[in-house]
């Protein structure tokens, strides 16, 4: 579980860093394999996406000192 | 390199690490407990993975490399030889190359590469990259001889 803005952007671009591979791999896998080699970078993508929106959708506590004073 | 003790996080030291599986095992393994079944899962893994011909590396990374009392699972990447056709690998292993089918039947979460798949960047950095941690920082990994 994300706890904090550095996890996230940590979590982001280990995403970018994964697709980056995925994205290597359409173009140097063999058809016969991309399919399981591409299973677990997927997997592991859909999962670090799923953290990120469940900390993008996790409201800032009132009081919380992540909370911008209002203008 | 002789394995090195935990740091304050209860993590190897940043770095690559090699050693046996009986070294491993004996590390970071135990007869009973979850510690114990992620050993058991451990062995199967490389012995089915070593079964096929081609498996040029396995690398641990994740809980069960650390000091966790009850880690997750077994978290481990396979470097298979350019050689290696998954088509033509033994039935009995072929699930291991399948994410969710070896979470399912191994109990393991594996990830796997060949070399030659790799584009401009090395096989050190690919492995290199198993250390970051969810903060950003880094935590070793050993690579089975």
């Amino acid at each position: 579980m994300i706890e904090n803005d550095q996890e996230l952007q940590v979590t982001q671009e280990r995403i970018m860093h994964l697709q980056h591979w995925l994205s290597n791999l359409r173009r140097t896998a063999r058809p016969e394999e991309f399919a399981a080699l591409s299973s677990g970078y997927r997997l592991e993508i859909e999962r670090m996406q799923a953290q990120v929106l469940d900390y993008l959708l996790r409201p800032i506590r009132a009081g919380s000192d992540a909370r911008p004073e209002p203008a | 390199m002789a394995l090195p003790e935990f740091n304050a996080a209860g993590d190897l030291p940043p770095g690559v690490y090699r050693a046996t599986l009986p070294e491993i095992i004996e590390r970071f393994g135990s007869d009973i407990g979850q510690r114990g079944l992620c050993a058991q899962r451990l062995l199967r893994v490389h012995g089915l993975a070593q079964r096929t011909g081609h498996l040029q590396s396995l690398i641990l990374f994740g809980s069960y490399i650390t000091s966790k009392p009850a880690p997750n699972d077994v978290d481990i990447v396979l470097v298979m030889d350019d050689s290696f056709r998954l088509e033509e690998c033994p039935l009995e292993a072929r699930g291991l190359f399948d994410h969710a089918v070896a979470q399912a039947r191994y109990g393991a979460s594996v990830f796997w590469m060949r070399p030659a798949l790799l584009l401009g960047e090395s096989l050190d950095d690919f492995v290199s990259y198993w250390q970051i941690k969810r903060d950003g920082s880094k935590r070793g990994i050993v690579e089975v001889e």
